[in-house]
């Protein structure tokens, strides 16, 4: 076990980033916010000793992901839609102060959805370079995937992701 | 994203499959900025804590080494302890639900890791002591006789022949040279019975009268599969020889060749020394002589002998139990001298 000042201060610094890592995968707010609790709970448990607060947060993320996915397959959890989201007060309001911010609004709202209906292999690739803003290399280091994989995964990912998004 | 670190939203971002355009990149990444509203809330991290220093504070009770002065989890001034409840959900509730959570992620540290690689391994060592025993240990008997001079192949349940022995030593020297054991008991029986015949041709065993072959073992009846195979290698064992006598001309001893299977389960198994069924050959073709001796025979020998074995035997045999090896001929095994 870790101490409890290791752990205070890693839920302190990557909470947002490990819920994020969740949302990408999991509908349900009561599932993310069990996988964010379980992925700090390994965190917790883990007595590995990081090179620096980069490699502690791609640790968490990944550990996130393969939390996520291992609930998935035992229930068929979805990404959480922005109309959910906004009920629980989480997204953007529907309106912004001019027509420009209720356009960029919709917009978001557009991604996190169209986000939902990939194949949750292109998810978290997409969310880590356009999000996080890591590159091929690292997303493969990352996910325990071939760096090809990854190319392939955001490619395609892309293009399935601007037909929704065109389609929507 | 403030307290992320790496580039953030807006930055460019590395092209990291060369194709798409740097717009494109740039209006995904502007459009991913809809998780900056994903925030983990103080209760969620408050909540986080409670359970992992509960399951600390836990595991050091089960351990003994509980600190006397914990070092206070914070409370961000939210929460005192307990999961924080749900939509819908009391305190009670969520502190039930959390409880049961962390029941189960004890209950999966207190399991013993590695358990169905020692069960694997156990059942392994298992299989492979009781196998190299069983192995070891003959089953059964096949006993080959041939003129008081006695064969006998010690096989294991898996057919395998452990050991052969003989009270002729000459004999046992030969069937050491043979090296049956570890083969399959028929061709085991197959090698000894061509050592006892090659024996026999020699001069220094005795080279008239009859082989009979006993199986006999704790799990060999009348019908069991090893007397019925012990019967058909016998058998044709007899027809191979006996071509072999026709091809050659004239037998060159009296009996050589000649097998006369007797397969015995605890007592006998397998009987015969007929001739009778020699007529039904269809590779034999008997004279006028040989078909009178065959009757004369099939005469003297029908009420000792089996079915098999009478079919097997193409040879005809004595009433002393001798066997004429050139009895029954091929049709085109030509004139006998």
């Amino acid at each position: 076990m870790r101490s409890r000042e290791d752990i205070t201060s890693a839920v302190e610094a990557y909470a947002d980033t490990v819920l994020r890592a969740c949302a990408v995968y999991l509908r349900e707010r009561a599932d993310r916010e069990d996988a964010f609790q379980e992925t700090f709970l390994r965190y917790a448990r883990n007595d590995m000793a990081f090179e620096n607060e980069e490699h502690r947060k791609a640790w968490l993320i990944r550990v996130a992901s393969n939390v996520c996915k291992d609930r998935l397959k035992s229930a068929a959890a979805q990404v959480e839609s922005v109309d959910a989201m906004q009920e629980e007060g989480e997204a953007p309001q529907l309106m912004g102060d001019d027509g420009q911010e209720a356009q960029r609004v919709l917009e978001r709202q557009d991604v996190t959805r169209a986000l939902g209906q990939l194949d949750e292999r292109y998810r978290m690739p997409l969310y880590l370079k356009y999000y996080e803003g890591y590159t091929a290399a690292q997303i493969a280091e990352m996910l325990g995937i071939p760096e090809n994989t990854v190319y392939t995964n955001l490619s395609r990912g892309k293009r399935l992701l601007k037909e929704v998004l065109s389609d929507g | 994203m403030a307290e992320l670190e790496g580039p953030g939203v807006g930055e460019p971002v590395a092209d990291a499959e060369g194709v798409t355009t740097e717009g494109l990149d740039r209006e995904l990444a502007e459009l991913f900025g809809a998780f900056d509203d994903v925030r983990a809330s103080d209760e969620l991290k408050a909540s986080t804590l409670d359970a992992i220093f509960a399951e600390m504070e836990a595991q050091e009770a089960a351990e003994g080494t509980v600190d006397d002065d914990p070092v206070e989890a914070p409370s961000f001034g939210l929460v005192q302890g307990g999961a924080r409840p749900h939509e819908g959900e009391t305190d009670a509730d969520a502190a039930s639900k959390a409880s049961a959570r962390m029941e189960v992620v004890r209950g999966r540290e207190r399991r013993p890791r590695g358990l169905w690689l020692r069960v694997a391994a156990a059942a392994l060592v298992i299989t492979l002591t009781t196998g190299g025993v069983a192995y070891a240990i003959p089953a059964s008997h096949v006993t080959v006789t041939r003129d008081d001079v006695h064969v006998d192949l010690a096989v294991n349940v898996f057919g395998r022949t452990v050991s052969v022995t003989s009270d002729d030593d000459e004999l046992q020297a030969a069937l050491d040279e043979a090296l049956v054991r570890g083969e399959g008991y028929e061709r085991a029986l197959v090698r000894v019975l061509e050592v006892c015949d090659e024996r026999a041709d020699g001069g220094s065993a005795a080279n008239t009268g009859a082989v009979t072959v006993e199986v006999s073992g704790a799990f060999v009846g009348e019908d069991s599969a090893m007397a019925e195979t012990v019967g058909r290698v016998t058998d044709d064992y007899a027809q191979k020889k006996l071509r072999q006598t026709d091809a050659d001309g004239l037998p060159s001893s009296t009996g050589q060749g000649a097998t006369e299977p007797e397969a015995t389960g605890r007592e006998s198994a397998v009987r015969g020394t007929g001739a009778q069924s020699m007529e039904g050959q269809d590779a034999a073709a008997p004279s006028s002589d040989e078909r009178q001796f065959l009757e004369h025979d099939a005469t003297g020998s029908a009420d000792e002998g089996t079915e098999r074995a009478d079919e097997a035997l193409g040879s005809a045999a004595s009433e002393g139990g001798t066997i004429e090896g050139g009895a029954a001929s091929a049709p085109d095994a030509g004139p006998r001298g």
